[in-house]
């Protein structure tokens, strides 16, 4: 088991050397030129003068791998450089947004676990019953909704309605209810329904029946064994759909107006800040790799045969 | 403990349709019977319904089940690699059938007899997940766990379709010697007529839902009455052109080798 | 509700949205574009059905002429994504090989990213843009596809009626238009037509955040991002073209699923009805 996370661990290493090439080389040869950027971002006049001098002092004149590896040189010792706009080192203005993001995701992805999960499990064990059928229905919504609606008409509702809540912000913990909830509700659909459905199909399988034979009572049949098979599934599905927590945190900080690392993402895809874009795809891409390996290493715990290998 | 397992007049439908239909079949203590059928006649809904099994989909209509139920019978089933739960050990198994027979935790000293007691190490496949373990292995141990579950009844639901021919020679042999250690009914559901003639006491014919024929290896397989079960013997020429007499004693001499 | 009647109220719903969409000069009140700041805000009435916006122009023709921009977008990328991921898929599949190999490290590294973040950064490169939205989106769906493609490609090589097929000397190519393309293809549009709905929302999604359809052109997520301001005052203008976004959304999203159970059969939970299926135990009933 420790073999295997630590080759899952090593191999994050060769990932994320390609992810940070292959993004380096799109954003030099891309169509906008980063000497520009940079000149339109400072409110210079981009004349081919000051073209020509940015380029060398951007040190774009230098040849492509150079330029790589003098970036890889000073990223392996985290400095990403200065941001075109703000002409602050990249990495301290990720290290000040990052918190409020990694909040709203993790308080996300505890969210649909804790809600997601049991629902889903109460829905297949009373199929078709009243609260099977309105589940579903919500679920079908969820998977429909845009979640930048959903995230507007929570805060007519719940904020200028019923003055529950402050529309925007974060000035207290409570700001984060309707971020959460507005990011939580497509992925928490779909894991509702995905655990539904593994318990029924699990419900059906042999070793159930098999258990049962045994003389074991159905609360232990159905809390132990199918349980922890219907399980294995959504643990992998999870770590997927954090990708698309990460994605649709983006969305939800610039609704919200948090001050989260998606929205200055946005701003700097806007005025092309090559250095925070680069930061900001590495980390995005790391975390995302990290949380999957949670994943498989939980599901590695769950299922044996991925630890033993399978055998004759 | 019940002296008889036994289904009279046992009627279950799916729906409007019928699985079986006033089917009786008994077992006593110290008996084998055997109930013997084509694929699809019911003779697995009526094993389900002995050992109150039968899923939501399915009724008993009318008949009554003495003996039996959900935890009170033994269970030995075809295709073990399916019935063991994939992510618990042999051992989690063990110990849960225990817990819900109402004993506590089983000692190491038993488990190693009851596992020994079916021709296993138990060393080697107590803390094995059932992938890593052989079809005959697990076949062992389900007999193990019937066992273990200390019923007077067993019910082998085509237990060696899965084996191969030696293998189900030793698991026939194995379940002989375990019911007469403890002294114990057993009715075996199967197509093999050759096996219904070798073990069984008893031989229930049934076709499409219902008891043909019944009686003991002489009667079925010398003078059947009924068209299947004449059919049935024919097809099987070897015992067609040979006494069942002598494989009785074939089987005797075998029982009288220890084997 | 079974699945051809989903099937076909969902593709009756989309042809009304095609001919609104294409007919949308002819049925809106007025010019979408056209503004009257003097008449901002204006209350629902007879000449502005809906009421006009933060610059007076009418949202229901903005809203008809926003279906042509959503039906656009989605069309343009199902079909290039169809196109690319079989293209891909089908030859890494039947040639396998180094190509295969290759193809298969491509994919790979398209899969590490999360999809959203990886179209956010391709905006970042190529600029914005409806048409750059589109080729973002399609980058960062067509890996996942290709590989299903190939998956599928594999698997039916294997079969009987193909080898079968070729050792009656029928070439490589003829192989694969005739015997696995309609298999795979049938196995595509399932899973296509159940993301159309999911490729609408990364549209709308990255057109609120700006990146993609600009102003003044009338694109759903546009508007709402453009009325997000007024929300207090006027919930209206925000309401209506979500509404819009969801209710498209989930129409594609009942005849994606309604093409599967009906499709696709597999999918369906074996069963319906019982608890646990006869089959376990009664294993010779096959």
């Amino acid at each position: 088991m420790a073999y295997f996370i630590i080759k899952r661990l090593l191999l994050l290493i060769p990932i994320l050397l390609a992810v940070s090439f292959i993004v380096f080389f799109l954003l030099r040869f891309g169509p906008v030129d980063p000497a520009y950027a940079y000149l339109t971002q400072s409110q210079i006049p981009p004349t081919e003068e000051a073209l020509a001098q940015t380029r060398i002092e951007l040190g774009l004149d230098r040849p492509f791998p150079e330029q790589y590896l003098s970036w890889l040189k000073k990223a392996v010792t985290m400095d990403f450089g200065i941001s075109y706009v703000t002409k602050r080192p990249v990495l301290d203005d990720v290290l000040y947004y990052l918190p409020v993001t990694l909040k709203l995701t993790g308080l996300s992805m505890l969210f649909i676990v804790f809600f997601s999960v049991p629902l889903g499990v109460y829905s297949a064990l009373h199929r078709d019953g009243p609260w099977d059928r309105g589940l579903s229905l919500l679920s079908f919504a969820g998977v429909s909704f845009p979640s930048f609606w959903l995230g507007f008409l929570l805060i007519y509702v719940l904020s200028l309605k019923l003055g529950w809540l402050a529309p925007f912000g974060i000035s207290s913990p409570s700001g984060y209810v309707m971020p959460v909830l507005t990011l939580s509700f497509m992925s928490f659909a779909i894991n509702m329904r995905l655990t539904r459905t593994s318990v029924l199909e699990h419900m059906g399988a042999r070793s159930v029946v098999y258990a049962r034979a045994r003389g074991l009572s159905e609360r232990n049949v159905i809390g132990k064994h199918v349980l922890k098979n219907s399980m294995i599934p959504i643990v992998t599905s999870l770590g997927m759909h954090f990708g698309e927590l990460l994605g649709g945190a983006v969305i939800v900080e610039t609704l919200f107006a948090l001050p989260g690392l998606g929205r200055y993402a946005v701003g700097s895809i806007y005025s092309h800040d090559y250095p925070v874009i680069q930061c900001f795809m590495l980390l995005m891409t790391a975390v995302f790799i990290l949380v999957n390996l949670a994943a498989d290493i939980i599901y590695a715990w769950l299922n044996p045969k991925i630890r033993y290998g399978e055998a004759g | 403990m019940a002296d008889f397992l036994k289904a009279e007049n046992l009627t279950v439908k799916a729906g409007s349709k019928t699985i079986t239909c006033g089917v009786s079949v008994s077992v006593s203590r110290g008996e084998t019977a055997v109930l013997i059928g084509e694929s699809g006649c019911g003779k697995s809904v009526t094993a389900a319904a002995l050992a109150g099994l039968l899923p939501s989909s399915l009724k008993v209509a009318s008949g009554v089940i003495t003996g039996g139920g959900r935890g009170k019978v033994g269970m030995i089933m075809q295709n073990p690699a399916s019935c063991f739960d994939p992510v618990f050990t042999i051992r989690d198994h063990f110990e849960e059938t225990f817990k819900s027979a109402g004993g506590g935790k089983p000692s190491e000293s038993f488990l190693k007899e009851l596992i020994f007691t079916v021709g296993l190490d138990a060393s080697g496949v107590l803390e094995a997940y059932p992938f890593q373990l052989s079809g005959g292995t697990l076949q062992r141990l389900m007999t193990a766990i019937a066992i273990a579950m200390d019923t007077s009844f067993i019910i082998a639901d085509e237990p060696s379709s899965d084996l191969d021919v030696l293998g189900q020679k030793e698991l026939l042999a194995l379940i002989k010697k375990v019911k007469k250690e403890r002294d114990l009914g057993i009715l075996f559901i199967t197509h093999d007529l050759a096996l219904a003639s070798r073990a069984a006491d008893n031989i229930f014919v049934m076709k499409d839902g219902k008891i043909i024929e019944k009686g003991s290896p002489e009667i079925i397989l010398k003078n059947p009455s009924s068209e299947y079960a004449k059919a049935l013997v024919k097809a099987n020429s070897a015992l067609y052109d040979t006494p069942w007499t002598d494989f009785r004693k074939e089987a005797a001499g075998e029982d009288a080798a220890g084997m | 509700m079974n699945p051809d009647k989903r099937i076909k109220a969902a593709l009756i719903f989309i042809c009304i949205m095609v001919l609104a969409a294409v007919f949308a000069g002819f049925i809106s009140p007025w010019n979408p574009l056209e503004t009257d700041v003097l008449n901002k805000f204006a209350p629902a009435s007879l000449s502005h059905p809906l009421g006009t916006d933060h610059l007076g122009r009418d949202e229901l023709s903005r809203l008809l002429y926003g279906i042509r921009m959503s039906l656009l977008s989605v069309l343009l990328i199902s079909a290039s994504v169809v196109a690319l991921s079989f293209a891909v898929g089908l030859a890494a599949g039947y040639r396998g090989g180094i190509f295969d190999a290759v193809f298969m490290r491509i994919c790979d590294v398209f899969l590490t990213f999360p999809t959203f973040i990886l179209a956010l950064f391709l905006i970042g490169i190529l600029g914005v843009g409806l048409l750059n939205v589109v080729i973002a989106i399609v980058l960062t769906h067509w890996a996942w596809y290709a590989r299903m493609v190939r998956g599928l490609v594999l698997e039916y090589k294997g079969q009987g009626w193909v080898t079968a097929s070729r050792s009656l000397g029928t070439g490589k190519l003829a192989v694969v238009i005739r015997h696995i393309l309609p298999s795979v293809f049938v196995q595509m549009i399932i899973l296509i037509t159940l993301d159309l709905g999911h490729m609408l929302l990364h549209v709308s999604g990255l057109s609120f955040l700006g990146l993609g359809v600009q102003a003044p052109t009338p694109e759903w997520g546009v508007m709402i991002s453009d009325a997000a301001p007024f929300i207090r005052e006027h919930p209206m203008l925000i309401i209506y073209p979500g509404l819009c976004i969801f209710i498209t959304v989930a129409v594609f999203n009942i005849l994606g699923e309604a093409l599967r159970d009906k499709l696709d059969p597999s999918y369906v939970y074996r069963g319906s009805g019982c608890d646990g299926p006869a089959s376990a135990v009664e294993p010779e009933a096959r």
